[in-house]
């Protein structure tokens, strides 16, 4: 039987478009690491704003419309900007002034003030002289600060705030707070990092779930509990990133595409899957060559389960290649070094954080992607051998692929509980990783364990007796 | 123990029964030639004795192997071509052979090299089968054919697309290998002349029916008698004289009789007072005894 996988293994390498598909699922590769390498990034998203409302006053100071809101406000920004700008490009200042509530309100104000003078809409020079004068002062006192004082005062003025105020702000305060402590351990500076960014996102959940504890558990709402999940999920995520100092993985990086792998390939995948696995079979039959096989010394059984194991590794080559072109391609133009910052996932079941090298991760995306793509080779595979025609083969077991998807939507909108029978709704096992639950209603592990292998030996059985039945027609 | 055995083979397609019982035996050294017009079931037949139709009722044996009951090894001694040379059109000549050779035991790349010999392949062998003519291909297929030394070769007309010298070449081929390798063969057609010198054994089939099953021997032994014309002065007489003949016109009769006869013919006619003018033999080919035994074959 060894020699029989040989035999199929060398026709299907002597195949023309093998290669031609083979080519274009590096060509497409290429294109997507050339769609991340644009301009998508969001890190300068801050610069680019200022450089857009920039030359928007300047367009509209060379047309001479300096009376309209819209100028006021932008003109307002730009001064701010460039006021936080002359502390310095990468300074805590700068960060203050555009973030922090108190100091960005105090700034906003003193420049309203300076630019409607400036503007002549304001007509008041003592309260412009006042505004100079505040800001002459704001500028000393933030000069002669360093950002750990600052921190210190900052968690002083915040503690005072929260014996002060009524209920309703605490949560909000109380997890200002604790992103100051946590700022103040790890030595945050302020800035424009992924550091500063974990705190903000640490903040908004963790007031999210402080605003909740005061309702009791059993009067949630299912929608309320899925906010409460996910909350804890992002705090313990931030938590975790700030507490080991994890470096963002950026959205152009060959770290980032590799754990999107399947969602940005799956389709190439399924192309070179199809094109094995809808024709092994029926080409033989429309070029009379099956004859050549009938008449070796094997059962047909034993030829057909080889053509089916040539299918399986074609499943995996298809995976094995698109990874390499991946790796290859990615490398030339992201570099290797995103591939050592550990893959973060947090287990929805034992609320816990998972840090795994982006191999491992890799791995176990593939082994529960394997089982959908093992279903749809089989499928074009099973296809291909009832019908004997290559063209049917391909046309429905791509409909079938592309409706799954919008099946999968009916299913889940309309919670339509018998078609949790359907392969579509169990063939994923991805969503099962980490503690992850399906998103269909009556869809379980066990569930889709069985489902998936019930179809699977089904259609296997299925072929092998039409396959052994079939009369060889004249051609 | 015969190479070959069908026994009373029986085929339907849907409700058209196509084969209905066919046997016969093949030997060793034997080459029968399965002869019938189109539609008369040659194919199907040799697709039952493959294996790769279902046979309804009745039984192949190959070397004693019951084609239903243990396939492998009654297939296993049989080289074949079926309706055409199908080879994989992208691939090289050697390499179709190649993949043949992988699924025997016991077939070494001399073996490869030998065959191509034979059948005078060696310069286009490394070709890709696509840019062969439709006799290469059949040069192949035989090549494939005999690749793992069978002893039971079956070859759906395998003169389709040879020039008259391929022919030629094949029939030395073939009666090598029967002689040589004592190969049982079984070759079908429709040209009966063509077979006739490659053949020891003649099947003719009509509508899914064997209707004759003799040695070419035998075959030509019946042809021995012939129709002869005879010209004379006055046919009134003649049918009183002889039962059997055939008035062709006032000055004309033909008449079937052995060579042996025609003096007695000749002293009748003498005796009764007829002048002969001439006698002319009418030839007989096998031709004419296949159309005769096959003619009205309906393809239904």
């Amino acid at each position: 039987m060894i020699n029989l996988i040989k035999n199929e293994i060398y026709k299907i390498l002597h195949k023309k478009s093998l290669y031609i598909v083979l080519l274009i699922t590096t060509l497409f590769v290429l294109l997507t690491q050339l769609i991340y390498n644009s301009d998508l990034t969001v890190s300068v998203y801050i610069e680019d704003n200022y450089e857009s409302e920039e030359y928007f006053v300047k367009v509209m100071e060379n047309e001479g419309e300096t009376d309209s809101e819209e100028y006021l406000d932008s003109k307002i920004y730009v001064e701010t900007y460039k006021y936080a700008d002359s502390f310095g490009k990468d300074s805590w200042q700068k960060y203050i002034i555009n973030n922090h509530e108190i100091y960005n309100g105090k700034v906003y104000s003193i420049i309203e003030r300076i630019v409607k003078y400036e503007l002549g809409k304001n007509k008041n020079k003592i309260e412009y002289e006042e505004a100079l004068k505040e800001k002459e002062e704001l500028t000393k006192e933030l000069k002669n600060l360093d950002w750990k004082t600052f921190l210190k005062n900052d968690i002083e003025r915040i503690k005072i705030n929260i014996k002060n105020s009524e209920s309703a702000e605490k949560y909000y305060l109380e997890a200002e707070l604790e992103v100051l402590y946590l700022r103040e351990k790890y030595n945050i500076e302020y800035k424009y990092d992924e550091f500063n960014e974990y705190l903000d996102n640490y903040k908004s959940n963790r007031a999210t779930l402080i605003s909740y504890e005061i309702v009791d558990e059993d009067n949630l709402k299912p929608e309320q509990k899925n906010i409460i999940k996910e909350a804890k999920k992002e705090v313990e995520l931030a938590k975790y990133k700030i507490e080991n100092h994890i470096e963002k993985i950026e959205y152009g990086s060959n770290h980032y595409i590799l754990s999107n792998f399947y969602t940005e390939y799956f389709t190439m995948i399924i192309i070179i899957i199809i094109l094995i696995s809808g024709s092994i079979v029926s080409e033989e039959f429309s070029k009379g060559t099956i004859k050549l096989l009938l008449v070796k010394p094997y059962t047909r059984t034993k030829i057909l389960i080889s053509k089916y194991i040539t299918v399986l590794l074609t499943i995996l080559f298809a995976v094995v290649f698109t990874l390499i072109m991946q790796l290859i391609i990615g490398g030339i133009f992201f570099g290797y070094d995103t591939l050592s910052i550990p893959h973060i996932t947090y287990n929805l079941t034992t609320n816990t954080i998972e840090a795994i090298h982006i191999f491992k991760y890799l791995l176990l995306l593939t082994i529960t992607t394997l089982p959908k793509l093992i279903i749809i080779g089989t499928i074009s595979f099973m296809i291909s051998t009832i019908f004997t025609s290559t063209s049917l083969a391909n046309t429905l077991t791509l409909i079938f692929v592309f409706g799954s998807d919008v099946l999968n939507v009916i299913a889940e909108g309309f919670e339509i509980e018998w078609l949790k029978f359907s392969p579509t709704l169990n063939w994923d096992f991805s969503v099962y990783l980490f503690g992850g639950t399906s998103p269909y209603k009556g869809v379980t592990l066990p569930f889709s364990i069985i489902n998936c292998l019930v179809y699977f030996i089904l259609m296997i059985v299925v072929t092998i007796i039409i396959f052994k039945r079939k009369n060889i027609k004249n051609i | 123990m015969s190479v070959l055995e069908c026994k009373n083979l029986k085929k339907k397609f849907g409700k058209k029964e196509v084969i209905r019982g066919v046997s016969f035996k093949l030997e060793e050294g034997d080459i029968l030639g399965f002869i019938g017009p189109n539609g008369a079931g040659k194919t199907t037949t040799i697709k039952l004795i493959l294996g790769l139709q279902k046979i309804d009722e009745g039984t192949a044996l190959i070397n004693g192997f019951d084609i239903k009951e243990d396939f492998v090894k009654a297939i296993e001694r049989v080289g074949t071509i079926v309706e055409n040379p199908d080879m994989y059109m992208y691939l090289t000549g050697k390499k179709n052979l190649l993949l043949s050779k992988n699924l025997y035991k016991n077939v070494t790349n001399e073996r490869i090299d030998e065959v191509v010999k034979l059948v005078g392949l060696e310069n286009r062998i490394n070709d890709k089968v696509s840019k062969y003519s439709l006799g290469m291909r059949q040069r192949l297929g035989i090549a494939q054919a005999i690749l793992h030394h069978p002893n039971l070769l079956i070859l759906d007309e395998p003169t389709n697309g040879l020039d008259p010298e391929g022919i030629i070449e094949l029939r030395n081929l073939l009666k090598k290998l029967a002689k040589e390798e004592k190969i049982a063969i079984l070759i079908s057609g429709h040209n009966l002349l063509e077979l006739e010198s490659f053949c020891n054994k003649v099947c003719i089939i009509k509508n899914g029916e064997i209707i004759e099953e003799s040695t070419i021997k035998e075959l030509k032994k019946n042809m021995n008698d012939s129709e002869y014309k005879i010209e004379v002065n006055n046919t009134k007489k003649i049918k009183k004289i002889f039962k059997d003949a055939n008035i062709v016109n006032d000055n004309e009769f033909t008449i079937k009789i052995n060579k042996e006869e025609i003096n007695d013919i000749l002293s009748k006619l003498i005796s009764n007072d007829i002048k002969i003018y001439s006698i002319k033999q009418k030839n007989i080919s096998l031709e004419d005894v296949f159309i005769e035994k096959t003619g009205g074959n309906i393809i239904d």
